[in-house]
């Protein structure tokens, strides 16, 4: 397993991360089987480039899954659209918070 | 753990992921309102200097005095517009956790907003300035950013809380 950290930038997925958290991942090659809806990700966006979503809804036959933020202000489910398994760079594992708002912060992501 | 983090991204340069919204976000800042909030205190010392008019039934008096108030009236929105815009976009429910009197303070500036438009006083004014650098510092709290109290270096040069650079 490979841990990457990374920078949060951006408010649509709080309160679970906030801008200017830092996310640890793991990294390439992400296991079908850890593809689960609720689970935090970082994926590859054409129209928006790397983001960190949440696993909204799942398809493991087509290995594609649709990705959704955590507030109103998030670009919605359907403009992000249906997402291959294969541009998911990392399922985050640990949020180290800016500003200390609960113990472990994605311990209640399903 | 997360300043040792920040000294690796300072050295790294991590990848930035983006929890991106529909909308251009994050740009946040109490400034604005706070200089409003001093701009409603200048209103009213200017408007104090009206007091002795020698004729304030000439045209010339009473357009100035129109113009004060009306600026004094949209100075005192804005700080309520602004306040609003952080209230609701920004702040998050475990902000109001952390700070449990942020909802009042914010409810105390709508209140001193809306004071100042109706009345002039000085006194109330400079409770609104206080109100909203109260809320400024503990803004710059959530955002993990230290502030310094500083005189405004214009009239009516009342002390700001500023971000620390």
């Amino acid at each position: 397993m490979i841990l990457k950290l990374v920078k949060v930038k951006g408010d649509s997925m709080s309160p679970l991360f906030l801008h200017g958290d830092y996310l640890l991942l793991t990294y390439f090659p992400t296991p079908t089987f850890w593809m689960k809806k609720g689970r935090c990700i970082v994926f590859y966006s054409e129209r928006y480039g790397l983001l960190v979503k949440r696993i909204a809804k799942i398809d493991k036959n087509k290995k594609v899954f649709w990705a959704e933020g955590m507030n109103a202000y998030s670009v919605t489910t359907e403009q992000m659209g249906e997402n291959s398994f294969s541009t998911v760079k990392g399922t985050v594992l640990w949020c180290f918070q800016q500003n200390k708002r609960r113990k472990n912060p994605i311990e209640k992501q399903g | 753990m997360y300043k040792l983090i920040q000294k690796l991204d300072g050295m790294m340069d991590f990848t930035e992921v983006s929890a991106h919204c529909d909308m251009p976000c994050g740009i946040y800042d109490p400034i604005t309102a706070q200089i409003s909030a001093l701009t409603v205190v200048r209103m009213v010392d200017m408007l104090e200097t009206h007091r002795d008019d020698k004729d304030p039934k000439s045209l010339q008096d009473r357009n100035s005095v129109a113009r004060i108030i009306a600026i004094k009236e949209i100075h005192a929105e804005k700080v309520k517009h602004e306040i609003r815009i952080i209230w609701g976009d920004f702040l998050k429910q475990p902000h109001f956790e952390k700070y449990p009197q942020l909802n009042t303070i914010v409810h105390d500036i709508m209140l001193l907003g809306s004071e100042n438009k109706q009345h002039v006083n000085r006194e109330s004014a400079v409770k609104l300035v206080d109100k909203v650098n109260e809320f400024a510092e503990i803004f710059w709290a959530i955002k993990g950013e230290k502030t310094v109290k500083a005189e405004a270096p214009y009239p009516p040069k009342l002390e700001l809380v500023y971000r620390k650079v």
